[in-house]
């Protein structure tokens, strides 16, 4: 059997997930192919290492317990739903969501002069000048979520602390609570606001999160 | 003693308004969720979470399930897709925090070793599986740890199944080479 390099088969093949004549193939390949001999070397060496990985911890009799704990969380949604969730879904997250973002936009606006600076050579800074506080947000979060694709050439960290040292010349920074958070204009703390985020809320911007795409 | 009843019948009994037909499907499939949930979102009490809350949404969406795919695929697919949120959650919680970077603006009030610490408290290989794009992520997940066959996962990601051999390969790649990268920092 005839085959080009084999690198998506490599995996299975390592592991012995590879069908019969697959595997002869792939044996066969190896013979005569210097480089997927040595893609094979690297890979059976990180399968190995993964293999080897010890099994995360269970706490003793967590399964035993599993199940009355997920029909006493049913029970609670059931009590919890008749009365709240119409009025919560329907009007009250909506409300919530659009009343944070009009009080961040309406804050960003005066954090935003249009006059020239140095900083502005940051093109992090020009992207947070030029959107708006709601696609802020985005792109912040966006930074964090983007960061598999960007470590290779970039430290996840340090993207994330381009993006504060861009922004740290607008707004203050407090370090009132005990978890320091950025705050706009007259108090609205970005992070004490998002861990009060409904699950509703919350999914609203994370589904905005994913439609967007920004650097 | 072991039921059994297969799933469908299980599901159909359920549907019919028997309620321990439900706790039979949690019993029977309560670890399999778990070990998902737990690979994606790696510490137990997340995963504990959202296992709990696979089981909540089955149980609401069990009246309309009609078998068009197996009962396995059906969870596997609520189990992924609720652990990928529960991660995006926890990543956008975890950087509006931002207790990392304030240090970097006010000049540093952590110590480099604890933060070094924190960050090794995870093993290299749960740190670069994080890493990973999420449909690499979900691939790799699935492929080895739950030894799933490429037509299964392609219905519980909701995919083709061209390009899941490839997906797979470069997920290994990704993590061989993040501890190569890993290693070498040393």
């Amino acid at each position: 059997m005839r085959m080009d390099h084999v690198d998506s088969l490599l995996p299975d093949y390592l592991t012995g997930f590879l069908e019969e004549e697959l595997r002869k193939g792939v044996d066969e390949h190896l013979r005569r192919c210097n480089r997927c001999r040595q893609q094979e070397r690297s890979l059976r060496e990180v399968l190995l290492r993964i293999a080897q990985e010890p099994s995360p911890i269970v706490p003793d009799g967590y399964f035993a317990a599993l199940l009355p704990r997920i029909r006493a969380r049913l029970e609670d949604r059931r009590a919890w739903r008749p009365s709240w969730t119409p009025v919560v879904a329907r009007i009250g997250a909506p409300l919530a969501v659009a009343i944070l973002i009009f009080a961040i936009a309406l804050h960003l606006e005066f954090r935003y002069p249009s006059t020239q600076s140095e900083s502005e050579t940051n093109p992090l800074h020009l992207i947070a000048k030029e959107i708006s506080a709601e696609e802020l947000q985005r792109v912040l979060a966006d930074q964090l979520s983007r960061q598999p694709l960007l470590e290779t050439t970039v430290d996840p960290e340090t993207i994330q602390q381009q993006v504060i040292r861009a922004l740290a010349a607008d707004l203050e920074l407090s370090a009132r609570s005990q978890s320091p958070s950025i705050i706009f204009g007259n108090g609205v703390s970005v992070s004490e606001s998002l861990n009060e985020l409904s699950e509703a809320e919350l999914q609203t911007l994370l589904r905005l999160l994913e439609e967007r795409s920004i650097l | 003693m072991a039921d059994d009843r297969s799933d469908l019948e299980l599901v159909r009994q359920f549907q019919a308004g028997d309620e321990s037909a439900f706790n039979q499907l949690v019993l029977r499939y309560q670890e399999k969720v778990y070990w998902v949930a737990r690979r994606f979102v790696t510490d137990h009490e997340g995963a504990d979470d959202v296992t709990q809350e696979v089981f909540v949404k089955a149980y609401e969406s069990l009246k309309e399930f009609r078998g068009d795919s197996s009962l396995y695929t059906w969870l596997y697919r609520i189990a992924v897709n609720l652990a990928l949120n529960a991660v995006r959650k926890r990543k956008v919680r975890e950087f509006f925090r931002m207790d990392e970077m304030y240090d970097v603006i006010d000049g540093g009030t952590e110590q480099p070793d604890e933060a070094l610490e924190r960050r090794e408290e995870r093993s290299l290989i749960e740190q670069a599986i994080e890493r990973l794009p999420k449909k690499q992520k979900a691939v790799f997940l699935l492929r080895y740890y739950e030894e799933m066959p490429y037509e299964e996962i392609a219905k519980v990601l909701n995919t083709s199944i061209g390009g899941l051999k490839a997906n797979y390969f470069h997920a290994v790649k990704k993590i061989q080479e993040y501890l190569q990268r890993a290693h070498g920092s040393r």
